[in-house]
């Protein structure tokens, strides 16, 4: 534990020395704060227009799902730009030698990685409460539906990262790190839609549906915690966290 | 990451206990000279002082063997010296093992030497060792006045010379052997040949062997084999 801890906080730190941590936060928020802003003048312009047209306005919940069903195409953009730098910086400054040879394992390499990213993104996280802050300020959202979806969300970084991780580490290449990475949690992202078109089988489409990031989240979104998609989340982020494992465990050998 | 902040790093991850970290990093802080620069971002740093950061961190959890893949590449000669220097004042603590392609600093800092030719070992032992198992005779440069090729001719045919040629056809310098057994008699008969001959002689000097002369030696003649 002490030596994931000591790899986590010099990540940890090492990001909010440099700007890569301001840049992160910097778009993560500012998207957010745009997403916000544009479904709240038009959540107030349904409102406004609701009485007339005779039609039921659409309600906070509706803004607040909206809002982090989002932050899912934002979070494809910034997750790559965090993992790519993991293993891909260290290798080519040949920084990740020391850790090599430490008298250390490769999975407590891993997780030391891995929480230092989880960190810097739950740190981004409650940065950007501020949004939902102003909703409850204003108005009279289910604060129940905030939580889940924050928990959804960070779920949901915590398996973009761990995939992140298992791309970076196989390359030395950043670039490569960064398009496979985005790449692949496009994939994730859209499979459910593309699940019926993809195959005739009923079983496979609701196999390719399964893994698809998206039906998951919107559980959390719907306000629910249920132990079946906590449970992928953690499969997911733990599958790709062994897949690392094994990377760098066999990379010592070389 | 700074200096001190990375060497520290690096004693935590080798498990140095806790009470003893600040005083091992102190130690080899002290002992690379990078007392001046430890508050200062390793990023920044010249390649010297990188070069001096990395040392310190292998050194930080006092090893009992050190490995160094050619320590002072990409040095300027004062930092050459120093890394030389330090190499040397680490000798009784830890055994070291370095590899390198300047045969000089070899010699300079290494006692037992081995020279590997296609992953086997062709050559080991002291410095004073392997100069003597290349022992083929001592080496001799001449330099003459005129007629250095007729020279050469002339000193084949005296026994107990062995390959004359000439090296530096401007400079009429040509270089030979003489076997190690009939030393004496055979340089009287040089130097009267060359008198006799009318060459002039201008030079003759004694070569002593280096470390260089071995290394190719046993490289040449392995690759006959």
């Amino acid at each position: 534990m002490g030596a994931i801890l000591t790899i986590a906080k010099r990540d940890f730190k090492s990001a909010f020395a440099s700007p890569k941590a301001a840049a992160i936060f910097f778009f993560f928020l500012m998207t957010m704060g745009l997403f916000f802003y544009n479904f709240v003048a038009s959540l107030l312009e349904a409102q406004a227009r609701a009485p007339m047209m005779g039609g039921q306005a659409p309600n906070l919940e509706e803004l607040i799902r909206a809002l982090f069903y989002n932050l899912h195409f934002t979070l494809i953009l910034i997750i790559p730009a965090i993992t790519m730098a993991t293993f891909a910086e260290e290798k080519k400054n040949q920084s990740f030698r020391i850790l090599q040879t430490a008298p250390i394992t490769a999975l407590q390499i891993v997780l030391g990685k891995f929480l230092a990213i989880a960190g810097i993104m739950a740190v981004v996280l409650v940065a950007s409460s501020i949004y939902p802050l102003f909703l409850v300020k204003y108005g009279n959202p289910d604060s129940g539906v905030i939580y889940t979806s924050y928990l959804g969300i960070f779920l949901l970084i915590c398996g973009q990262l761990a995939f992140g991780l298992w791309v970076s580490s196989m390359t030395k290449n950043q670039i490569m790190a960064f398009i496979f990475t985005m790449f692949g949690l496009f994939m994730l992202m859209v499979l459910n839609w593309l699940a019926p078109n993809l195959t005739g089988n009923d079983f496979f489409e609701s196999m390719l549906k399964y893994i698809a990031s998206t039906e998951h989240l919107d559980v959390f979104f719907k306000g629910l915690i249920t132990i079946a998609d906590i449970a992928y989340f953690v499969l997911f982020a733990g599958i790709f966290l062994f897949f690392t494992n094994i990377v760098i465990d066999s990379q010592r050998w070389r | 990451m700074k200096v001190e902040e990375a060497i520290t790093f690096t004693a935590k991850l080798r498990k140095v206990p806790s009470d003893k970290q600040k005083e091992a990093v102190n130690k080899a802080i002290n002992a690379l000279s990078l007392e001046s620069v430890r508050n200062r971002l390793v990023g920044n740093l010249s390649k010297g002082f990188r070069q001096r950061v990395a040392f310190a961190k292998a050194i930080v959890h006092d090893p009992e063997v050190l490995i160094l893949d050619e320590p002072t590449e990409g040095l300027d000669p004062n930092q050459i010296a120093q890394m030389r220097e330090l190499i040397r004042s680490l000798k009784g603590d830890h055994t070291i093992m370095l590899s390198s392609h300047i045969l000089s600093e070899v010699a300079n800092t290494c006692d037992i030497i081995m020279i590997i030719h296609k992953g086997k070992i062709v050559q080991k032992g002291t410095y004073e060792e392997l100069i003597k198992s290349a022992d083929s005779g001592q080496l001799y440069h001449l330099k003459v006045g005129r007629k250095p090729k007729d020279l050469v001719g002339a000193l084949s045919s005296i026994a107990g010379v062995l390959h004359p040629n000439i090296i530096a056809e401007e400079e009429n310098l040509l270089e030979f052997r003489i076997d190690g057994a009939s030393a004496d008699p055979t340089l009287d008969a040089v130097a009267k040949a060359v008198i006799d001959g009318g060459y002039g002689i201008r030079e003759l000097t004694v070569k002593t062997k280096s470390l260089e002369e071995v290394f190719f030696k046993s490289h040449t003649k392995k690759s006959k084999i």
